[in-house]
């Protein structure tokens, strides 16, 4: 950690890469906690997530009883809140991190077509994603999740149905950019294929511009996820997810107060973290970004 | 001329693609005369519903048939509740639309402060402001919602936390449509402050000794007013998705709740009306925004 007294202004390289840390080293720690929860929860949490407990109903924090110390309490079936938050980790970050890829290689192809082939099917896919966008995110998803019934993979469906417009977008502005390039012009000129130009010479501009809004995409789609699974659209019981310990949380709210406090503390870290995260990535990849 | 007669053709096939894209999903969803029916009915008296509502027929007639009625202004019939799906809708609009101009004006007088004071003071005041900027954005609403519940009305007895009878009701879910809505408009604020700063115009008005609060009252302010505009009418149009989940917190009896219940229920003619109008709202922003911009701009015009 760094020494530097708060408010001293950096000197040189070494002040700057030092206040750099300082302001990385939480969002940093916080990424490293949730991605250690959600890879080996089973290693961090103390006790099984689904067991439930009646004698132990609602039991404050810090209750220690059998041998157990409930650290976070437990929630109104006995079950042990810091385990289920540990492996609600992993729901979250699962499913965020599937439906960003999903949407962005699907968004990203269909951008780059449109920027390459502007008329006809271009213009079609531009319109289809302009639509898609007329239309409110919930409403979509909640009718995506009617339609195929509610678990984790369709919230990861609806979530690529709803967010793919985003990445294809941004791939049809920079591959209209790119290809005006004179590098483009010479790369055609030398008799490269259409495929060729574009998988050589158009993609790897418009990857850097999709990596920094994926990671920022994270952060929203995590809180997507939540807000599905509040409504009772996510994950279903009994497995534990941020979301849904929130909204089983919202009937204990007079009595329990830690059931609704930490599952959102979890959630408000990562998410900031992943922001935090996504903020550095733009400075560092688009230069022109920087004060 | 030409440019805005475009500009409404586009909107409104959005529109209309938007209705389509939803019409088609809602008949994929299952069949809402079994909800209507109960779990309990036969197949036969599922039938007879699925005849009176014509959903027996082809989906292409169906789909006709509804186009058909829209452009006369009928919206429909809700499948639920015994009344016309557009008087449905603007039985709930009300309640939405109250709680959606109380948030917008705080998140406006919060973001454009938060972002002006960034600007113009930097140092400490923007690091401390842009940490409750970026903290806010990562806050989930429902989650502040719920908070602000647990401290406002279950510890302190002050607010109610559900139920719209007083305006003491709407303070809660005003500060949690607020807070998700105001960090874009603080950070737009203070970057588009920020890029007007090294122009010549505030070099010239500076050289010539106009006083600092002058040349931020009356040039940046108006010049960086565009991109805050732009992202004010986005911001606008997303408020109906927006307002899901806070309604749903707060038990508000706004559109956002209604949305929910009728997707689930299958009710065809409200999910349509509710789509209509949030695509129409989505449109007509964005096309304010381009209008708004030559009104504070001259320089550009519309071709």
């Amino acid at each position: 950690m760094s020494a530097a007294p708060p408010g001293a202004a950096p000197e040189g390289a070494r002040g700057a890469r030092r206040q750099r840390w300082r302001a990385l080293a939480p969002p940093v720690i916080v990424i490293g906690l949730a991605l250690a929860a959600a890879v080996v929860p089973g290693w961090l949490a103390p006790s099984n997530p689904l067991a439930t407990n009646f004698a132990m109903r609602l039991q404050p924090l810090g209750t220690v009883a059998g041998g157990h110390v409930y650290w976070l309490g437990t929630d109104g079936l006995g079950r042990d809140v810091l385990s289920r938050l540990i492996y609600g980790t992993r729901i979250s970050i699962l499913t965020a991190l599937a439906a960003v890829l999903g949407a962005g290689v699907i968004g990203g192809a269909m951008g780059l077509t449109a920027g390459f082939f502007r008329r006809g099917l271009g213009a079609a896919i531009m319109r289809l994603a302009d639509t898609m966008m007329a239309i409110p995110f919930l409403l979509l998803a909640i009718l995506i999740i009617t339609e195929l019934g509610s678990s984790l993979p369709t919230t990861i469906v609806a979530l690529i149905v709803t967010t793919w417009p985003v990445y294809a977008r941004t791939a049809y502005a920079t591959t209209l950019k790119t290809i005006q390039a004179e590098f483009v012009d010479a790369a055609r000129a030398a008799g490269s294929t259409t495929a060729r130009l574009l998988f050589r010479h158009v993609l790897p501009f418009i990857t850097s511009s999709l990596l920094v809004i994926g990671t920022l995409q994270v952060a929203t789609m995590i809180l997507y996820e939540a807000g599905l699974s509040f409504l009772g659209l996510g994950a279903q019981p009994p497995t534990p997810s941020w979301g849904s310990m929130l909204a089983d949380g919202e009937g204990y709210v007079a009595t329990a107060w830690w059931l609704i406090t930490f599952p959102g503390l979890a959630l408000f870290a990562l998410v900031w973290a992943v922001n935090q995260g996504g903020d550095y990535l733009q400075t560092v990849l688009n230069p022109r970004l920087r004060d | 001329m030409r440019f805005v007669v475009i500009r409404t053709a586009q909107a409104a096939a959005s529109v209309w693609g938007a209705v389509t894209i939803v019409f088609l999903a809602l008949h994929l969803a299952g069949n809402p005369a079994a909800i209507i029916a109960g779990p309990t009915a036969t197949a036969e008296q599922i039938r007879l519903i699925a005849v009176q509502l014509g959903l027996d027929r082809p989906l292409y007639v169906q789909y006709l048939a509804y186009l058909a009625h829209l452009v006369t202004g009928d919206f429909g019939f809700s499948y639920q509740a015994q009344q016309p799906a557009l008087a449905v809708f603007l039985s709930r609009l009300r309640y939405t639309a109250a709680l959606a101009s109380t948030g917008f004006t705080l998140a406006l007088v919060l973001g454009l402060a938060c972002g002006l004071l960034m600007a113009r003071f930097g140092g400490v005041v923007e690091r401390i402001l842009m940490a409750v900027v970026s903290g806010a954005q990562s806050l989930p609403s429902f989650w502040l919602g719920l908070l602000l519940i647990l401290i406002f009305s279950v510890t302190l007895h002050w607010l109610p936390s559900s139920g719209s009878e007083s305006w003491k009701s709407m303070i809660l879910p005003t500060v949690t449509m607020a807070s998700f809505l105001f960090p874009a408009l603080a950070r737009i604020t203070r970057q588009s402050l920020l890029d007007e700063l090294p122009s010549e115009y505030v070099r010239t008005a500076r050289a010539k000794g106009m006083p600092d609060g002058l040349i931020w009252r009356k040039h940046l302010l108006r010049n960086a007013a565009l991109p805050i505009v732009t992202i004010a009418a986005l911001q606008l149009a997303y408020m109906i998705g927006g307002a899901v989940l806070t309604e749903t917190v707060f038990a508000w009896p706004g559109v956002g709740q209604l949305t929910v219940q009728a997707v689930q229920q299958l009710d065809l003619p409200v999910v349509e009306t509710i789509v209509i109008f949030a695509a129409v709202t989505f449109v007509g922003a964005n096309l304010l925004a381009d209008l708004l911009y030559s009104v504070l701009d001259p320089r550009v015009t519309f071709r």
